[in-house]
């Protein structure tokens, strides 16, 4: 069995945090995590990544509540022509 | 379908003004984000509002096949890709074979060079730091649009892969590859900056 270099962790990274893996790769994965320092910075930076994406989606625009309104005029003026 | 949606279905198709507040306030965010990662800021709210215009008039044909929420944002995908077209402005084309990471790699897999250590590697502490929410900003602008439209579906909707097929019209081993793509340039972004 040949072991999963950094290049094949990079590749499946996703398929990982989107519990995709099949028990074979999770296998490999765990070993190469075993051994590999540099793999286990990425993951943790990957998942922090992963994370960022999120916390950025919740930090919307001040001016939402202004976008509401207008779109609520918009359904007045259909509901009251 | 979300069951707080199914609830408010019949109060919708009665008309009722407080069930249509109810409907945009719960998913306007997520139309606006889709339809910024596709036509940009500055079309993104026009978009929207286009998109809420059509659904409501469409939805008395709404058959629940799909998530009122994804039903809305393949709404949203439409009006933005038309959008796009009256402005002559094409989607930029883009090879799902292009990887991203290829040169961090040594010809044996090794990474060359290895991650950077970052100064830290939570979500809430990364994002803390003003400079590093400018360099992810410009990382999702940079990528191609149909990576940043996955890329908001998933990570920042949380929609499911079945869910982004069918808004964004591709087939699902592309959504994967998409997405993928999209996280590697931003944590390659994060990476470069961390770097220095």
């Amino acid at each position: 069995m040949k072991m999963y270099s950094c290049h094949d962790i990079s590749d499946r990274i996703g398929a990982h945090f989107d519990g995709e893996l099949s028990l074979r790769d999770r296998i490999h994965f765990r070993l190469h995590l075993a051994i590999c320092v540099h793999c286990r910075r990425f993951i943790r930076q990957f998942a922090a990544t992963i994370g960022l994406v999120r916390l950025r989606a919740a930090a919307e625009p001040d001016d939402l509540q202004a976008q509401l309104d207008s779109i609520r005029r918009l359904l007045e003026r259909r509901d009251n022509p | 379908m979300n069951p707080e949606d199914t609830a408010l279905l019949p109060r919708l198709l009665r008309n009722e003004a407080a069930a249509y507040r109810t409907l945009v306030e719960r998913h306007h965010g997520a139309l606006r984000r889709l339809a910024r990662a596709i036509v940009g800021d500055a079309l993104a709210e026009e978009v929207a509002q286009e998109t809420w215009i059509k659904a409501i008039a469409a939805l008395p044909s709404f058959e629940g096949r799909s998530s009122l929420r994804a039903w809305l944002l393949r709404i949203a995908r439409n009006e933005a890709i038309d959008r796009l077209r009256k402005e002559s402005r094409t989607g930029e084309s883009e090879s799902l074979e292009d990887e991203v990471l290829v040169d961090r790699f040594a010809p044996d897999g090794h990474w060359r060079p290895p991650p950077a250590i970052w100064s830290h590697e939570t979500p809430e502490a990364l994002l803390a730091t003003r400079e590093l929410a400018a360099v992810i900003d410009a990382a999702l602008h940079a990528m191609p649009a149909r990576q940043r439209s996955v890329l908001t579906l998933r990570d920042m909707d949380g929609l499911d892969f079945d869910e982004i097929c069918n808004i964004l019209d591709i087939p699902a081993s592309s959504v994967r590859v998409l997405l993928h793509r999209a996280r590697q340039r931003l944590w390659m972004a994060i990476d470069a900056h961390e770097r220095k």
